[in-house]
């Protein structure tokens, strides 16, 4: 708790407050609009930090909009049915028929104080984490740091539904992360002598080409018919008894279970409130049933999506292995800042580790003081013409595109990967697994090489460490879940069908 | 806490729609309307077939061409434990592998692997293109005419495209932003932005 304070006495400074509230007004305006997520603002931020010169100010900053882009995104998909982010898209199903049943003030204020208690419980368990975790992560040798890479990798594959497509798009991903020179050779890799390719592809490139410019071509090419508007009334934002009563279970099952999805790295926040939703379904007892205004099928993921927020900063700020596509990116702008990253973060700047846990706290109280009395200002910010808010985000991912290094190359880029990114929303391929993979393969190459150092080239030290031993029997559990449990049910429906075509009736059909 | 009286504004049935899960998002859909809207119902026979043939041929393309690329990476000279082929080839493995289940999937129809709804949240092909025409534009005059006036070409450019109605709005807005992100951009936070034929007296 003594490092929590001195974190604090760096966050309570004026500039880093102003930073932190900045960061959190910004990431709500950015969660309740569309076209740009957390992860593309926080891109688009990164060059404007390395003018700064300040990391510590950087990263209060990102931890500012990456609490309040939760706060905006549960707005949009509570008031309009417009989840701006995949995490909202739980929220948007309860909590917008809560509107529609004349609740909207109950289910903004129960959606607010579970994010707030969920994000203020996340974050002081990090502190709590910290020193076991770095403990951990010095203890470990590569050929563990390879295998909790590789559950991550499964985890990103696996949980989104769609695992042959993640796994091609992470496939993707880990292909692009070896562009470049290789460290230990120095011999270029599929750089086709282009010397802008020398140092590989800029995952900021990648990221805002793949998530932003797509969603303007998606978004330029509906205006036309999308632009009808009607009224909807928020009312006063108060719970009733029985509301509250309904409320307070989801809130804590909801920060258990965002927590421990988002500290494995890769499950992230949106896997964080389906299992959320999954555990009140099976759990709550509501009034109505779920789907149609049930109080806790808000109340649970909203508290387990900023859960999942302060856990996923565990893995990247005491290991060093981004857990999410926004963490990805902070873990680029901590290399970018010439910043170490893993357990020597802790160890060599605590000023910024502790500095942005405490600013994390003060964000996340500023954001429930704010953000409530403020609800009518984001909701009209829904109202921006769309005909002039695409072209505007496009421009801004321009201007942070070519600012970072004034390259007319990287803007190719920037389009090429809008057009991979258009091409895979049509095709219904992920795109996170491709931008976390990017960024892990260069890791996986690294720890890849420095184990067979270590083993004198024997492949088999791989499969000799009992801790690595137990990541991969995770991975293997996660890759064949969903195989074992679709098989299972096939043969159940068979049994289903034999068994209806031995009743009476069916044999005497013709 | 007090009476928030807001109006806010709420999708109409005929809005596009996008599950979000994608990463896409518009204005929409208002799910309590009930049921599908007039354009969920229409069918996008040209996106469903470019997800077919992106995910049958495209994605085996791409994985041919990187086990291409491995091939021809040249072997080192010196032995060392870990050539800089290995985690390339290891990768390459996993893209094929990955490729080949796509496609198969894709060309047996199994696994739900081609989206029946494909490019449902595209509302016009028309505005896809031109608005890659438009950032296709951009990059090639950037340097030569500068930033000032190729972000106010394009700003201006798009969103009278798509609301021409609106032309003294949408150019004023396409000035006021242009001349802002300059001073911003360029100004305070000293990024260097191309000049071209308008020197920006801030930069």
């Amino acid at each position: 708790m003594e490092e929590l304070l001195q974190g604090f006495a760096v966050a309570l400074q004026p500039i880093y407050l102003l930073y932190g509230l900045v960061g959190a007004l910004v990431g709500t305006a950015i969660g309740v609009l569309p076209g740009l997520g957390k992860t593309t603002t926080i891109a688009l931020l990164l060059p404007l930090t390395y003018q700064l010169g300040d990391p510590v100010g950087a990263f209060i900053l990102f931890g500012g909009v990456y609490y309040g882009a939760a706060y905006g995104g549960s707005t949009a998909a509570i008031l309009v049915n417009a989840p701006g982010e995949a995490d909202s898209v739980v929220s948007a199903l309860d909590g917008h028929q809560l509107v529609k049943r004349g609740r909207a003030g109950a289910a903004l204020m129960t959606a607010a104080v579970g994010s707030f208690l969920a994000g203020t419980v996340g974050t002081l368990a990090l502190v709590f984490l910290a020193d076991p975790m770095v403990a951990l992560a010095l203890a470990i040798g590569p050929v563990e740091f390879f295998s909790i890479l590789v559950l991550g990798l499964s985890l990103v594959a696996m949980l989104g539904g769609q695992p042959v497509k993640a796994l091609f798009s992470m496939g993707l991903g880990l292909a692009l992360g070896t562009v470049g020179i290789d460290l230990n050779s120095g011999q270029s890799r599929f750089t086709f002598g282009i010397p802008e390719l020398f140092e590989g592809f800029d995952f900021v490139v990648v990221a805002v080409g793949l998530f932003a410019v797509s969603e303007v071509f998606v978004g330029m090419s509906g205006i036309r018919r999308n632009l009808t508007a009607g009224p909807a009334v928020v009312g006063k934002l108060r719970m009733t008894r029985e509301e509250f009563q309904h409320s307070w279970p989801a809130w804590l099952r909801g920060t258990a279970t965002g927590f421990i999805a988002g500290i494995l790295p890769g499950a992230g926040n949106t896997v964080s409130t389906f299992l959320s939703y999954g555990v009140e379904r099976t759990f709550a007892r509501p009034v109505v049933p779920f789907g149609t205004g049930a109080i806790e099928g808000l109340a649970g993921p909203e508290a387990a999506n900023n859960a999942a927020s302060s856990a996923g900063l565990a893995p990247l700020l005491f290991l060093g292995i981004p857990g999410s596509a926004s963490t990805a990116v902070m873990l680029a702008g901590l290399q970018g800042h010439g910043l170490p990253t893993g357990p020597l973060l802790l160890q060599e700047r605590p000023d910024l580790v502790w500095g942005l846990l405490a600013s994390l706290l003060i964000a996340n109280a500023l954001l429930l003081v704010l953000n409530l009395p403020l609800i009518g200002v984001w909701v009209r910010m829904l109202s921006v013409p769309p005909a002039l808010l695409y072209p505007l985000v496009l421009a801004v991912c321009i201007i942070g595109v070519y600012g970072m290094s004034s390259r007319v190359f990287d803007l190719w880029i920037m389009l090429a990967f809008g057009l991979l990114g258009l091409a895979f929303r049509l095709a219904d391929i992920p795109i996170a697994p491709l931008v976390l993979a990017l960024i892990l393969s260069p890791m996986l190459e690294t720890q890849t090489g420095r184990a067979l150092t270590i083993a004198r080239g024997d492949w088999t030290t791989f499969f000799t460490h009992p801790v690595a031993l137990v990541f991969y029997a995770l991975s293997l559990a996660i890759i064949l879940t969903p195989v074992v449990s679709g098989w299972m049910r096939r043969r159940r429906d068979e049994a289903k069908g034999k068994d209806l075509s031995n009743t009476p009736a069916a044999k005497t059909a013709p | 806490m007090g009476d928030h009286r807001v109006t806010a504004p709420l999708a109409s049935p005929s809005d596009n729609s996008s599950d979000g899960l994608r990463g896409g998002h518009s204005y929409g859909p208002d799910v309590v309307s009930g049921g599908p809207s007039a354009d969920e119902a229409e069918p996008r026979p040209q996106a469903v077939a470019f997800a077919r043939w992106f995910l049958i041929v495209g994605a085996p393309a791409m994985a041919v061409f990187n086990i291409w690329q491995v091939a021809a990476l040249p072997a080192m000279a010196n032995e060392r434990i870990i050539s800089p082929r290995a985690w390339p080839t290891g990768v390459a493995v996993i893209v094929a592998l990955a490729a080949v289940a796509v496609s198969l999937g894709a060309l047996l129809q199994r696994w739900d692997m081609v989206p029946k709804d494909a490019g449902s949240d595209i509302g016009s092909w028309r505005d896809v293109l031109v608005t890659l025409a438009a950032i296709l534009a951009f990059v090639l005059i950037v340097e030569p005419l500068g930033y000032l006036l190729s972000s106010f070409l394009l700003v201006s450019g798009l969103s009278l495209l798509v609301s021409p109605t609106k032309w003294i709005r949408n150019l004023f807005a396409a000035a006021v932003f242009a001349v802002l992100s300059s001073v911003l951009f360029a100004g305070l936070l000293g990024i260097r932005l191309p000049d071209g034929i308008i020197p920006l007296p801030w930069s």
